[in-house]
């Protein structure tokens, strides 16, 4: 099992290193550009509430994101240390500020769990391979 | 990000990817073509490569600006993964929100109208 890990400090302004990091992985792993895509949103949207709502002493708290591969699906942990924002409905055109970050994970992944704990909440995403029919 | 004036049309050129980072940027370029009185504002996605909640909440947020005056946003992109995620939000539902393949086919929705 490959498993690759990557620590940054808990502003918006290192997202950009955040979707370099499962790009890089992600290909390595036979991903196809629109399952990256989608990891890159899903992933993101996770550290971005981290940053917001799991940073209580803002810029100098970590998020933490873990990657592992096996078994043809690609495992994404982001880890911080505080507690998470409820969701609001993905498409309420009323709702203009943020929250739609869960929706989008749970349209983007095939799975997604949240563990809140007393250190910090802990976002679970996976994403299996698509099985590519043989000619 | 920048305003381009394309045919003496001011257009919001996003370029790259619009994530909880670079929304504000766009917020302020949104807003200050709107400051200027536009009522519709065409938003050129088509080097848009990225997009997430932070993008997509200036949307909304722009159109609810922009219904009173039956302004609107209109969005130029034909890439698949942002318009996946414009689907996925149903703003292509919204009454104030049009789009487009291309720059001239917005430019030719502007024609005759008070933009």
């Amino acid at each position: 099992m490959k498993k690759n890990e990557l620590v940054i400090k808990a502003d918006m302004k290192n997202l950009g290193k955040v979707r370099e990091f499962i790009e890089l992985v992600a290909s390595e792993s036979n991903f196809d550009e629109s399952s990256i895509f989608d990891m890159k949103v899903a992933v993101c949207e996770a550290v971005s509430n981290a940053i917001d709502h799991g940073s209580p002493k803002g810029r100098s708290n970590d998020v933490t994101v873990t990657i592992s591969f096996e078994e043809g699906k690609l495992t994404i942990k982001v880890a911080d240390q505080g507690s998470f924002k409820p969701a609001v409905p993905i498409d309420d055109p009323s709702f203009h500020h943020r929250g739609r970050g869960i929706p989008f994970m749970l349209a983007l992944m095939d799975e997604v769990t949240i563990n809140e704990g007393k250190e910090g909440t802990v976002v679970r995403l996976v994403k299996k391979l698509k099985k590519v029919k043989k000619l | 990000m920048a305003i381009k004036s394309i045919d003496d049309y001011p257009v919001v050129v996003a370029e790259g990817e619009v994530d909880h980072w670079k929304a504000p940027e766009l917020e302020y370029k949104i807003d200050q073509l709107i400051f200027e009185g536009h009522k519709k504002i065409i938003l050129d996605f088509s080097q848009l490569t990225y997009i997430d909640s932070g993008g997509i909440a200036v949307l909304f947020l722009q159109l609810q600006k922009l219904q009173p005056t039956n302004g609107e946003l209109m969005i130029v992109t034909e890439n698949k993964n942002i318009l996946k995620i414009l689907d996925l939000v149903k703003i292509t539902e919204q009454k104030s929100f049009s789009l487009y393949s291309d720059i001239d086919e917005a430019k030719k929705q502007l024609k005759g109208s008070s933009y």
